[in-house]
């Protein structure tokens, strides 16, 4: 499919659909005075808009609307094998927003979800009353913004903060927060915690343009980690996905370098290195949404379910990449993801 | 292409002069109007009727993911403040008889209004009351909207959504009456179409324009290349897929991949004797094109 012009599509967010059982939500006020222009779509459930068949995730993305809903039954999820549990045994995610305002083309999501538009469930405070729950069992390892970015929300929802607020009090629980985002107004407003950690991942600049549309470039990303560093926020570097290209082992390695060029290693709490892997099912259906990606329609190999480069380049990828991270972050900071992880 | 429906001839007669269409007899069961670029179904009026309708065409006339549908017929509305022959675009769409909603997609800018429609299974006269619906909303903190009345969308939604995307659909409604008993006439139902025609159909174009930039990644010759080679490497179902990949991977990475191809067919003596033989051709191919 050839890039289609944006000049006649509507803006972002220009229509806001609102679950019934969502609308006296007192988040949902707040959200919808932002967009005083929106128009806004009353709904019975999120999934009549979120789940119609047949959805076009491309052309979503380019006009992409809001769905308010409420979050029902499920609120914590176990972590799910191809992400990196950083050795935390009780790992889990949530999931108070589906779907990014950022469009990286390499992203699972668009295999997860039947459509681009952003759900954001209004009720945080049930998911807390569910993380209180667990946490009275045992200890939690919690990342909140996996099948999203909460940071580049944060103009809108303000979820950061009350995450923060949150775990401030629950020394047992380990908050991650995964972010591109380089919001440098809201780091002002964050707090510098023990248990939150931010991870931001970083790409080289030719991957960044390539296929992390709408996202800051790597230069605004390190300048957002140098203030949150400054400020004491608990940072953690995830070079995540590595995207194979043939020039990959130089990309990398001037990104790596830079990096840390730029910032103290020594604060960095941890790095994360994972070549790039996803579902076969995820694939098939990306493959479908995105046919003009040439980072989708890469023939990955099939390993047991999980698509990537193949085992041999895997490695490789990783182990150059590892040797170049040493040279700054003591091994044991380093975390690898590994197909049986 | 364009496929446009109405329920009534009156409807239709602006757009059959607008575009010159010409009726097409091999539909026995509906009048369908045509040209090189549009097709007009006259669906008669109900849900049921424009569900059958539209539903028989698309299968005759499959639409591809740069294919519009387009509803366009005149409508009651719940406002009397509404001029007649205002245009609103559907953003919802009720079955008053299932109480079932359906959202088409609103990605193209648009010069219109929005509103949401329902669509009833007769003909709504209220003499002045109101009908009775569903609350509409808790009243916060999106205000009671107001609405249309059709006979059709719903139906036309629900057919037409087995084979085009949500953003290829568009509903658009007319006002004529305020769902009581009023003096409308064909000709003045024909006058109010008339009135939005050419508003409608320059929309209609440039959303044209930009869905017709969607193309398959392979052309027509790789296509048939493609074929080619799956066939002197005598690959399997599995194997074809892969080669597929192959080759659409190679497409988007560095263009055009028949020249490449063609060298590769001409160096090799094919076709493959045995399906080894063509396994090992493949894997120098994915060497060659990764």
């Amino acid at each position: 499919m050839n890039n289609l012009s944006s000049y006649s599509y509507n803006s972002f967010f220009s229509h806001i659909y609102v679950e019934k059982d969502a609308m006296a939500h007192p988040n949902t006020g707040k959200i919808l005075s932002r967009f005083p222009r929106a128009v806004c779509i009353e709904i019975n459930h999120y999934k009549d808009v979120f789940c119609r068949g047949h959805q076009n995730y491309l052309l979503q993305k380019k006009s992409p609307s809001l769905i308010l809903a409420v979050k029902r039954n499920t609120y914590v999820y176990e972590g799910a094998p191809v992400c990196q549990s950083f050795g935390n045994r009780h790992f889990y995610y949530t999931s108070s927003v589906m779907n990014c305002f950022y469009d990286c083309e390499y992203c699972y999501l668009q295999g997860m979800y039947p459509s681009a538009n952003i759900v954001i469930f209004v009720n945080l405070e049930d998911i807390f009353l569910e993380t209180e729950k667990l946490l009275k069992k045992f200890p939690v390892y919690l990342c909140i913004s996996y099948d999203t970015d909460l940071l580049a929300f944060e103009n809108i929802l303000e979820y950061v903060k009350k995450w923060q607020a949150f775990a401030e009090s629950r020394p047992d629980l380990t908050v991650e927060l995964r972010t591109k985002s380089a919001n440098l107004g809201i780091l002002n407003q964050l707090t510098p915690l023990d248990n939150f950690i931010f991870a931001w991942t970083l790409s080289p600049d030719v991957i960044q343009r390539a296929y992390e549309h709408h996202t800051p470039s790597f230069e605004e990303r390190i300048s957002c980690i140098e203030k949150a560093l400054d400020k004491g926020l608990r940072v953690r570097l995830c070079f995540d996905p590595l995207i194979c290209r043939k020039d990959w082992q130089s990309l990398y390695a001037d990104m790596i370098r830079t990096a840390f060029q730029r910032l103290p290693a020594d604060k960095i709490n941890d790095v994360s290195l994972g070549v790039f892997r996803v579902s076969r099912d995820y694939l098939k259906q990306m493959r479908k949404q995105r046919p003009d990606s040439a980072i989708i329609q890469y023939p990955y190999e099939n390993d047991r379910g999980v698509c990537h480069y193949g085992r041999k380049l895997s490695q490789e990828m990783i182990s150059y990449t590892y040797n170049l991270v040493k040279e700054f972050i003591p091994e044991k900071n380093i975390y690898v993801w590994k197909e049986t992880s | 292409m364009i496929l446009i429906t109405t329920a009534l001839y009156c409807e239709a007669l602006p757009l059959i002069q607008y575009f010159h269409l010409k009726k097409d007899t091999a539909f026995a069961k509906f009048q369908v109007f045509k040209n090189e670029d549009i097709v007009l179904l006259i669906t008669k009026t109900g849900t049921v009727q424009a569900a059958i309708g539209t539903a028989s065409l698309c299968s005759l006339i499959t639409p591809t993911l740069r294919d519009i549908f387009l509803n366009l017929g005149v409508c009651g509305s719940s406002r009397e403040d509404d001029p007649a022959g205002s245009i609103f675009l559907c953003n919802k769409i009720m079955d008053l008889e299932t109480m079932r909603c359906f959202y088409p997609d609103i990605l193209f800018a648009h010069p219109f209004k929005e509103r949401w429609v329902l669509t009833s299974p007769k003909v709504i006269n209220t003499d002045g009351h109101q009908i009775s619906l569903p609350p509409l909303t808790g009243g916060r903190p999106i205000s009671p909207m107001p609405y249309l009345i059709d006979m059709e969308a719903s139906g036309l939604y629900q057919a037409a959504s087995y084979f085009y995307q949500p953003h290829q659909m568009f509903f658009l409604k007319v006002v004529s009456d305020y769902l009581m008993n009023t003096d409308i006439t064909p000709d003045k139902i024909t006058g109010l179409i008339q009135k939005n025609i050419d508003l409608v159909m320059e929309w209609i174009s440039q959303v044209q324009d930009e869905l017709s930039k969607i193309r398959p990644v392979f052309t027509m010759e790789e296509e048939k290349y493609t074929v080619k080679l799956t066939e002197a490497l005598q690959l399997s179902s599995s194997m074809e897929l892969k080669l597929r990949q192959l080759l659409k991977y190679s497409k988007l990475k560095e263009g055009s991949f028949t020249d490449r191809i063609r060298d590769f067919m001409a160096d090799k003596t094919l076709p493959c004797k045995t399906k080894s033989e063509g396994k090992k051709y493949f894997e120098q191919l994915k060497q060659l094109f990764l």
